[in-house]
């Protein structure tokens, strides 16, 4: 019985120690350069966006293809929001979605009005199957979920 | 045999305790990293959207700031999420009262507890200069004599020191001032972090009205500095700063003369025309052009 024992132990800790300890950083290290180029992009984009004053379907291209670069499965939601001032206090009111079709109703180009926010919202919709079974193993990694938000400048 | 068997089994179960161990601070130091970048960033668009909206009202820029994180996080607005937001700056700045150089005020501006932190410069191996972070005064300390001198401001003390026989570049320390400040937040807040708890007095933040008063504009400008920690699990040693400089917006004004809309700098607008009821403010000339105004050159200096 003890024997059976030591060579479950001993099996256990070859796999652990020579197998999942590598890949399991590597992932990690991976998954986490990953999530920074995805940041990264974000803010070059809205820097970029907050001082021109404007959305155009190529603004819209290339955030989508920087963050495809990532390697991550990504979906974007950009949204506009409206500073609303009184005495009293600051609330920030959503005014709509910026997409391809609010593009093309604005006919190209949607303008961002002073002090008005955009908020990009990037959320990670699918996953490598090594994400997976670190996720149900010993929850390491989880999908990517971020948003960034600017004033116009 | 069984001593053995009993023996690599142990070994075995530590062995995995210590990878499972070192699988999860690396997460964590991972978790960390990113966290500490994007609270910055978002402390840093927050901090820009708050002086951007300041109009003279301490409340408005800081609802403006909270609301901008709020936004940042996904979360919902409610007041209970901006005093989080509020109280995450509170906890951030904080400096544990065993350290010697991190205090040497602490005022109370409008309700909010303000402590400001010296700059010690290291002049050369044995002459050390202190500076107010945001004021004028400023002592001089020579090792090598113990000597201690006070004056009111660089000039004073660089006079002083010449009848002493003494040269000082002042210029060399003015331009360092900055970079030492944040330098000394930086060292207050590793002191900090060690001690850190929640029945102590911290620091806020500079309410930015005061900031002219405290004598912060000689050396910044306007500027707002938010030191920020995660507010998302107050376990997390994520810490940020932020700084802003606020760059005063030139306005082009656009007014009527003899039935033409000119527009020029604020400084060249024709007195008696500078404040009348038609008159319009743009962001650039390219605005004002839009709007049918034409340069006024006959006034431009």
């Amino acid at each position: 019985m003890t024997d059976f024992l030591n060579k479950i132990l001993t099996l256990i800790l070859a796999v652990v120690m020579l197998i999942l300890g590598p890949l399991n950083m590597s992932n990690m290290y991976y998954r986490h350069t990953q999530k920074m180029h995805a940041l990264d992009n974000m803010r070059i984009w809205l820097d970029g966006v907050a001082d021109k004053g404007s959305i155009t379907v190529k603004d819209l291209d290339d955030l989508n293809e920087k963050l495809a670069a990532t390697g991550m499965v990504i979906k974007t939601k950009i949204e506009e929001f409206r500073l609303l001032a009184d005495q009293e206090s600051v609330v920030l009111a959503k005014q709509c979605n910026i997409d391809y079709n609010r593009l093309r109703v604005d006919g190209g180009v949607h303008i961002i009005n002073s002090t008005n926010v955009i908020r990009v919202t990037v959320k990670e919709v699918a996953e490598g199957s090594a994400s997976r079974l670190w996720r149900s193993l010993i929850g390491t990694v989880d999908l990517f979920e971020d948003s960034l938000p600017v004033m116009r400048r | 045999m069984k001593v053995w068997s009993a023996l690599f089994n142990v070994v075995a179960l530590v062995l995995i305790t210590i990878w499972l161990s070192i699988t999860l601070t690396m997460q964590d130091r991972y978790d960390d990293a990113y966290a500490s970048i994007a609270l910055k960033l978002k402390t840093e668009y927050a901090t820009e959207a708050a002086i951007y909206t300041y109009v003279g009202n301490n409340v408005f820029w800081v609802d403006t700031y909270a609301a901008m994180m709020c936004n940042g996080y996904r979360m919902q607005d409610s007041q209970l999420n901006r005093d989080r937001v509020i109280d995450s700056i509170d906890a951030a700045i904080f400096v544990s009262n065993s350290s010697v150089e991190a205090l040497r005020k602490n005022r109370n501006l409008n309700g909010y507890s303000v402590q400001l932190i010296p700059i010690a410069y290291d002049y050369s191996p044995t002459e050390k200069v202190m500076m107010d972070a945001f004021g004028d005064k400023v002592k001089y300390y020579r090792s090598t004599d113990k000597t201690l001198i006070e004056a009111s401001n660089l000039d004073e003390l660089q006079y002083i020191l010449c009848g002493l026989g003494t040269y000082i570049n002042v210029d060399d320390l003015k331009a360092n001032k900055r970079v030492e400040l944040a330098r000394a937040i930086n060292r207050a807040l590793l002191t900090s972090y060690v001690g850190m708890n929640d029945t102590v007095q911290r620091t806020a933040y500079i309410p930015v009205d005061k900031m002219e008063e405290l004598g912060i504009n000689n050396v910044f400008g306007k500027t707002l500095i938010i030191i920020q920690k995660d507010f998302r699990k107050w376990d997390d040693r994520t810490i940020t700063t932020a700084g802003y400089e606020k760059v005063e917006r030139e306005w082009i004004v656009g007014f009527i003369e003899n039935g033409i809309k000119y527009y020029c700098k604020p400084d060249e607008v024709p007195a008696g025309i500078s404040n009348a009821p038609g008159n319009k403010l743009f962001k650039d000339i390219y605005e004002a052009a839009a709007a049918g105004y034409v340069p006024a050159t006959h006034h431009f200096k």
